[in-house]
This record gives structure tokens, C-alpha cells and sequence, in this order.
């Protein structure tokens, strides 16, 4: 449903994606690895239009994104995010939060907006917050209301882009289980992360990107038992090593 | 001082209406031009970010008393005749949006990036994401400095008298010179620059407290 075709993307001078080829296929849940600057978070962008492409195509649903005559708020109805730093509305509550673009966007009933949110509050535990404002809750609890504000568009797909890095470490389970839970009921995910065991419990194929490239692109549990670029095996090193 | 207020009691209060009647239109209609400025100066469209900020740094950068004058002399040439008050508010709208214009667009930009992100992630459109999240946010962070340029206005306004503007400054002039009392007059049209500015800077401070303690 998500197809990178030759896809260049230039800061000035700096060379951010090169030359990448992807696909993403229905119900996959992609993860995405690599060092800092290595591109993933910019490839991520790119697939709901927050960050532009110089060359090649980028299709979502067989739509060129980045052509003149595509209508990006069509896209970007089916294409849900979650940020690193959940970027929640704080002048509204929880519920008003969640509801804001099913009511805007998708016209649906207050009412019936509310009663979904609410379902989707529920799913990721934190129903008993609706009423509350983003300042008073703590980070993991941000980013769960921010994947059921993503959730209330019902996409087709949901990005991530690290959505555990800014979090204390006590609550990142909590927000990793409701991403587990998604994954196992079929939600598309593609996933920018450093958390490992999330990747490899959930994730049905790794892409480990450095320097703009795409340097492997496979099955999740072959990628870690044997990884084949040596950049790829010392960076899982690292990584590991730290865990 | 007793003297003037009884001698010229009536003018004094004429001139203090006109200073409040001016401040009051200028006010109103600055905030509305200065708030769309601001929001076209942030704009994707560049001609229209473009032209805003032409009349931004232009307004900003050139003396409120060139702009009334030029309202005051050189309009009526061209155009039609207007008086100083007019002119006078005319010019205090243009110099003053200017600056409202500077204090929304700094209002805009202080709302984190990821606020817009966040929105039209979920399909809003950029001028839905303005209006439902942008600019509640920004609106906080705009109104103690717009406050300020309230009163600055309320102040600004006594160039009226330089084209005779019938405003307090203008009647405390024309009462100095008659009476050669020069401190008293001028000291009792301060007086009544502070009856308007006072209150604005103490409901200006409530509403930052109260602003804080929402937060």
C-alpha cells in the first residue's frame, strides 16, 4: 500500500535519502533501526507529506503523494502519526484531543466522535483521563492518548516515529503493550524505534537504514540473528549491548 | 491648578473623549488588520507573506508623526480633505497594526512546530490547524505584549495634537499657552492619560495572572 520508488530527498547539500526503494504491504508491522541522522525519521515523514521529495515517486494506496494534482489531506486522512514528543493539544482535554479530527475532518457526529473516542481512551487505558488536560498526565500516558488520537481517524496505516525516546523508562511498557496489542489485531505500523525486543516480538521485518541508505530490509528474526552489513551488526552490537 | 480645571473644565473633558474615541476606533481596527498581518506574515502563500511583511517593516520603521502628517497634508492634496482628527486616527491604525502584526506573528511562531505537524497529520487542513490549534495557543502567548501596545496607543495617541487632533494634548496645549501655566496643565492632562492607562495596565496584569494559573 506504500511504495518508495527511486525516492531522493536533498537539505541543501546534504544527501538525506538516497536512492530508496521500499514497499509496505497491508498488515505488516515494519521497524525501522539505524543511528541518528541515518535518514529513518525523514523517510517517515515523507510518507504523510511532512517532509517533501526531490526525485522518484512515493505512491500511498497507488496515489502519488508528492504530485502537483494530489490533494495531501485525502492522504493524510488514511495515514495516522505518533511523534516522539506526542504533541498533544494542551488547551484541550484528553476527549476533545481525540475528537477534534474525526469531527473536522471526517464530519462525524460529536456524539458519535465521543463514543468512539471513549472505546479508544478504553484501549489503551486511559479512559479515566478524558476530562483531564495534557499537562497533568506524564509522558507515557501523552503518547497513549496520541496513538488513540491517531487511532480516531481509523487509518489505514500508523507511523511511529520513536515514540518511546522522550519517555521516562517506567512508562515506556505501557505504551509498548498498546503497540503490541495494535500490531497483534492487524494494524499496519511502520515503526521508527530503538526498542528491540518490541521489534523483534512484534515486528515482521526489520529495515536498517544508515546514511540515507536502506541497508537491509528482512525478516525481523533473521536480521538479528544474523545480520550481514557490518554496520548493521555493530550498530545492533551497540545496541544490545546496552540492554 | 484649581483655576484651570474650572476655566477650562469643559475643554479639558472634550479633549479627553476625543483621546479616548481615537484610542478606541484605532484600537479596534488595528487589532483586527495587525492580527490578519500577522497570520499572512507566517503564510505559505509568499506574495501574500511578502506583501505583509513589506507593510510590516515599512510601518514599523518610519515615525507615527510622518504617517499622521502625511494623512493630515499630503492625502488631501492627492485625494479628498480630511481633518486632523481623522488623520490622526487613520495614521495611529496603520502604525499600530504594524506592530500588533509583529506581536501575533511572534505569537504564532512561539507555539511548538509540532503543534502543526500534529494536525495536519490528522487531515486538517493548514488554515483548520491555525484556527483550532494554533491560534488558541498563540493568543496566550500574545496578550501581555498586545497590552502593552494598548497603552502605547492610548499614549501615541497625543500626536493628534500636532494636526489638530482636538485630543487632550491638543487642549492641554492651546490651555498652557493661553494661561502661561505650563506645569499645572501639563500635569493635570498626565492625570488624565493615567485615568485611561491605569486601569488597562491592571486588567492587563489580572488577565496574565489568570492566563498563568490556567496553565
Amino acid at each position: 500500500m506504500i511504495e518508495f520508488k527511486d525516492v531522493n530527498k536533498y537539505y541543501g547539500e546534504f544527501h538525506a535519502l538516497k536512492n530508496i526503494n521500499l514497499s509496505f504491504k497491508k498488515g505488516e508491522v515494519a521497524v525501522v533501526i539505524g543511528p541518528s541522522g541515518s535518514g529513518k525519521s525523514t523517510m517517515l515523514r515523507c510518507i504523510n507529506g511532512l517532509e517533501d521529495i526531490n526525485e522518484g515517486q512515493l505512491l500511498v494506496n497507488d496515489v502519488d503523494l508528492h504530485a502537483k494534482d494530489t490533494n495531501i489531506n485525502s492522504i493524510r486522512k488514511h495515514v495516522g502519526m505518533v511523534f516522539q514528543h506526542f504533541n498533544l493539544y494542551p488547551h484541550m482535554t484528553v476527549l476533545e484531543n481525540v475528537t477534534l479530527a474525526p469531527i473536522k475532518v471526517l464530519k462525524q457526529d460529536p456524539k458519535e466522535a465521543k463514543k468512539t473516542a471513549e472505546k479508544l481512551l478504553d484501549k489503551v487505558n486511559m479512559l479515566d483521563k478524558k476530562d483531564s488536560y495534557p499537562t497533568q498526565l506524564s509522558g507515557g500516558q501523552k503518547q497513549r492518548i496520541a496513538i488513540a488520537r491517531g487511532l480516531a481517524m481509523n487509518p489505514e496505516v500508523l507511523l511511529f516515529d520513536e515514540p518511546t525516546s522522550a519517555l521516562d523508562p517506567e512508562t515506556i511498557d505501557d505504551v509498548l503493550d498498546v503497540m503490541k496489542k495494535l500490531a497483534k489485531e492487524g494494524m499496519t505500523m511502520i515503526v521508527v524505534t530503538h526498542e528491540m525486543g518490541f521489534a523483534r516480538e512484534v515486528g515482521d521485518r526489520v529495515i536498517f537504514m544508515a546514511n540515507g541508505e536502506v541497508i537491509e530490509d528482512r525478516n525481523a528474526r533473521e536480521f538479528y540473528e544474523n545480520p550481514q552489513d557490518p554496520r548493521a551488526k555493530q550498530f545492533l552490537g551497540k545496541i544490545i549491548h546496552h540492554v | 491648578m484649581i483655576e484651570i480645571l474650572t476655566n477650562y473644565g469643559d475643554i479639558l473633558l472634550e479633549g479627553f473623549i476625543n483621546t479616548l474615541i481615537a484610542s478606541l476606533i484605532a484600537l479596534v481596527i488595528s487589532l483586527i488588520i495587525g492580527t490578519l498581518l500577522g497570520i499572512f506574515q507566517v503564510s505559505t502563500n509568499r506574495l501574500l507573506a511578502g506583501l505583509a511583511n513589506f507593510y510590516v517593516q515599512l510601518f514599523l520603521n518610519i515615525p507615527l508623526l510622518i504617517i499622521v502628517l502625511f494623512f493630515y497634508v499630503v492625502f488631501p492634496m492627492l485625494f479628498v480633505g480630511v481633518n486632523g482628527f481623522t488623520a490622526g486616527i487613520i495614521g495611529l491604525t496603520i502604525y499600530t497594526s504594524a506592530f500588533i502584526a509583529e506581536t501575533v506573528r511572534a505569537g504564532i511562531l512561539g507555539v511548538p512546530k509540532g503543534q502543526m505537524e500534529a494536525g495536519l497529520s490528522t487531515g486538517l487542513t493548514y488554515s483548520e490547524t491555525m484556527r483550532y490549534i494554533i491560534l488558541p495557543q498563540a493568543i496566550k502567548i500574545v496578550i501581555p505584549p498586545l497590552g502593552n501596545q494598548f497603552i502605547n496607543l492610548v499614549k501615541n495617541s497625543s500626536v493628534l495634537a500636532m494636526v489638530a487632533g482636538l485630543d487632550l494634548m491638543y487642549y492641554g496645549d492651546l490651555i498652557a499657552s493661553e494661561t502661561f501655566n505650563t506645569f499645572d496643565t501639563y500635569i493635570i492632562v498626565a492625570l488624565f492619560y493615567l485615568i485611561i492607562t491605569l486601569p488597562l495596565t491592571y486588567t492587563m496584569q489580572y488577565v496574565e495572572r489568570r492566563l498563568a494559573a490556567n496553565d
